[in-house]
């Protein structure tokens, strides 16, 4: 299966993918400059710290609403792991 | 109250320490956090489902954290079958191919004999590797009476920058079973009237799934941070639904073709490729304004099926009097269809390499609406979220043969779900 990742990564649809290829770059670009100049000092995440603050805020219920909307679209992953899921109809 | 949660917290700590064999022993410095939810979710005509589930997160000491989660999920209700609506009756064998069920003229045909009982068990254990380097191990369990997933996965999470950024990358690898009533038709098998043989391949079939995810959280400032993760997914083996039938037309007069098993009409069983590799971009934002949250994310999907999808989500948590808060939530999601999505086959034409008229993966248009209000009770979270879900198509498409344009060939799916959630 691992050949079959990187023969997909290596052909058509994989790294030449114009979307493909505007994340990586955006990714890099933000990794290299941006992040250095972005932040806060640890005294001022008073804000950050906050449990509504987190990216996952309500894990029970993201997990709730992806277990809905695998078993109803054909999308599934991107905040976490897609999975292979249930045979739900 | 007080003792009784005590009492209730120190059970459900026994219990999954047992479970997982540690001795009390280990964990009577810090409490067990407990998380519960309880979701009602309700299509109109179609699947009801009640859904509880109970996390349980403990700090072990020095950032060693375990945590678990059960989920239980019993189904009951009607299925869209694939087949699409006619402008006569029709009849369709159930799958164990002991009886029949009937889909009135105009009316989308759908297995009423849908019923399931879902449990599904998670674990995880997070514990540093340096000072900045977090690794996660994690295994999930779940099982169904047609279905059975064991899944394992690793995550590594780096900090960096005054911990103003945080690098992830994870791998998560899948093993399915799938043992359907009936067992596994045929791929373009006619359905058989009931009390015949279907066709079959036999009695299970397996898929494997390797995920990997990677990502980049960034504390933009005092206010405002970002994540934004691919991932990609690849999958091998039965992926075709065993349940699903593709109708069978008239190439000219667009009705149901005359069945040869004994059916009153043609309808053959779906055939879906043996392999997918999906990928997916993921950004999501947050912002503290004053008081109030602003959550916003974005998710392209693509894969090598022809499907692609948005889906763009918000949420506005609208902070109240005291701990209260109201969070309206909006979601839109968009789909494209798969390469080998087709609503019916049409008589006489040869059949083509992979065939599906399951709606999940025609093109359509969701969106949810919701509201959710929130408060502490007793210095613990709880909060009542109710949501409305539409499912729209084309119900009209241009390639719709003869009698098959008076027919809503892509019916709207409507769903309401209401969710109780409480930390303990």
């Amino acid at each position: 299966m691992m050949k079959r990742f990187t023969g997909y990564l290596k052909g058509a649809g994989g790294f030449s993918d114009p979307i493909v290829k505007f994340g990586l770059i955006a990714l890099l670009v933000l990794l290299s400059s941006g992040c250095a100049n972005m932040g806060v000092e640890p005294w001022e995440r008073d804000l950050l710290a906050k449990p509504e603050m987190a990216l996952n805020s309500d894990a029970i219920q993201s997990s709730l609403d992806d277990h809905i909307y695998f078993s109803k679209e054909a999308s599934s992953g991107g905040r976490s792991f897609a999975g292979g899921g249930c045979g739900c109809n | 109250m007080q003792l009784k949660k005590k009492r209730i917290r120190g059970a459900l700590a026994t219990a999954s320490c047992t479970l997982l064999g540690l001795s009390n022993a280990a964990s009577a410095e810090e409490p067990w956090q407990f998380d519960s939810a309880v979701l009602f979710y309700s299509e109109t005509d179609r699947v009801q489902a009640v859904e509880p589930v109970v996390t349980g997160r403990k700090n072990f000491g020095d950032d060693h954290w375990l945590n678990l989660k059960m989920v239980v999920d019993v189904l009951t209700g009607a299925s869209a079958n694939g087949a699409t609506a006619s402008g006569v009756a029709q009849t369709f064998t159930r799958p164990s191919g002991k009886g029949t069920y009937t889909a009135a003229e105009g009316e989308t045909p759908l297995d009423d004999t849908f019923k399931d009982t879902r449990v599904a068990l998670s674990a995880s254990w997070e514990q540093p590797y340096t000072r900045l380097t977090k690794v996660t191990y994690g295994a999930n369990f779940s099982a169904e009476y047609d279905f059975r997933s064991l899944s394992g996965n690793v995550s590594v999470a780096h900090d960096m920058n005054k911990r103003n950024t945080t690098l992830s990358a994870g791998i998560s690898v899948e093993s399915d079973q799938i043992t359907p009533e009936g067992g596994i038709p045929t791929p373009f098998a006619e359905m058989v009237a009931a009390g015949n043989t279907t066709p079959r391949e036999g009695d299970s079939e397996t898929r494997s799934v390797i995920d990997l995810l990677t990502g980049v959280t960034q504390v933009v400032n005092r206010r405002m941070l970002m994540q934004f993760n691919y991932g990609i997914s690849s999958s091998s083996g039965y992926m075709t639904d065993p349940f699903k039938i593709i109708s069978v037309i008239d190439g000219t007069t667009g009705t149901n073709t005359a069945g040869t098993q004994g059916l009153p009409y043609q309808y053959f069983y779906e055939k879906r490729p043996d392999s997918r590799t999906k990928q997916s971009l993921f950004w999501q934002s947050k912002y503290h304004l004053s008081k109030d949250v602003v959550d916003i994310s974005y998710r392209y999907v693509w894969d090598d099926w022809g499907i692609t999808s948005h889906t763009l989500e918000g949420t506005y948590r609208w902070k109240l009097k005291g701990s209260h808060y109201l969070e309206p939530h909006v979601r839109f999601y968009q789909q494209g269809e798969a390469d080998f999505y087709r609503h019916s086959l049409v008589e006489g034409e040869a059949l083509p390499e992979y065939a599906s008229a399951d709606y999940r993966l025609g093109e359509f248009t969701g969106i949810t609406l919701g509201l959710k209000y929130g408060m502490k009770i007793s210095g613990n979270d709880a909060s009542l979220r109710v949501e409305y879900y539409n499912q729209s198509g084309d119900s009209s498409p241009n390639d719709a043969i003869g009698a098959q344009k008076n027919q809503d060939l892509f019916p709207d799916i409507n769903a309401m779900l209401l969710q109780l959630r409480y930390t303990f």
